[in-house]
């Protein structure tokens, strides 16, 4: 598989440069990538106990006997 | 009052899959920059997240980001160690629909931390555009000599356009 390249488009003199990245440059980018996912999975993990609470909220709040616009207003 | 003057520095049109890409050796004859882009990644899902460096960088370095974002449902807000700087269409979105990118980076030669305001967004041209705002530091000193732009997850692909501009101050 080719390796990852970057591109260096130098300013003062119009140069473009196409480099492959070093190994360094290529363990940061995955490294970089994984922490990523990792933090979207969190976030999304997060979100869906978030909705999960609202649903179970809105059960006790029509229990108490509050109707439908109110818990929908309480909850928005 | 003289009217601010865009000067067109760099623009590049990518023919490949690129990791990054990087302007370098930027004028310091200018007060502001601005970086304008058409942007699609091949991270296989609908969006992708672009993010700017500095002055070399290979590492989120001296950067953080506060950003919002709505896709016509809902509305999010969220923060970052690093400048998150855009939304953009990735693989799975509508065949060759690329995001527009603006990137506004004040008084970049100047010597306190650098503030970034960017907006971009990642759309299907059908029925769903995802839309970011974002408010970035780039907590250094330093004069800005080079930018790079570089991907969450995925990299460039062929298409993809960056434009550098210089904003002259008469």
């Amino acid at each position: 598989m080719d390796k990852p390249t970057k591109l260096i488009v130098d300013c003062s003199t119009g140069e473009q440069t196409v480099v492959e990245l070093s190994s360094d440059e290529i363990a940061q980018l995955e490294a970089d990538r994984a922490a990523a996912e990792a933090q979207r999975a969190e976030q999304e993990a997060a979100e869906t106990a978030k909705a999960a609470k609202r649903l179970t909220a809105a059960d006790k709040l029509r229990a108490l006997g509050l109707e439908e616009e109110e818990v929908a207003a309480l909850l928005s | 009052m003289p009217t601010p003057t865009y000067v067109a520095i760099a623009k590049q049109v990518m023919t490949g899959t690129q990791a990054t890409i990087t302007f370098s050796a930027i004028p310091s004859t200018y007060t502001d920059l601005v970086v304008l882009g058409s942007v699609r990644t091949d991270r296989a899902s609908t969006v992708d997240y672009l993010k700017i460096r500095f002055n070399g960088a290979s590492v989120d370095t001296n950067l953080t980001g506060r950003f919002i974002y709505g896709d016509g449902a809902t509305a999010t807000s969220s923060t970052a160690a690093y400048a998150q700087v855009a939304r953009v269409d990735a693989a799975s979105n509508t065949s060759n629909t690329f995001s527009n990118v603006e990137i506004y980076i004040p008084n970049y030669l100047g010597s306190t931390y650098k503030p970034i305001s960017s907006s971009g967004v990642a759309e299907d041209n059908s029925t769903t555009g995802y839309d970011q705002a974002s408010a970035s530091l780039f907590s250094d000193t330093t004069a800005i000599s080079s930018i790079s732009l570089v991907n969450l997850f995925g990299s460039f692909v062929s298409g993809t356009r960056f434009d550098l501009y210089g904003i002259k101050n008469s």
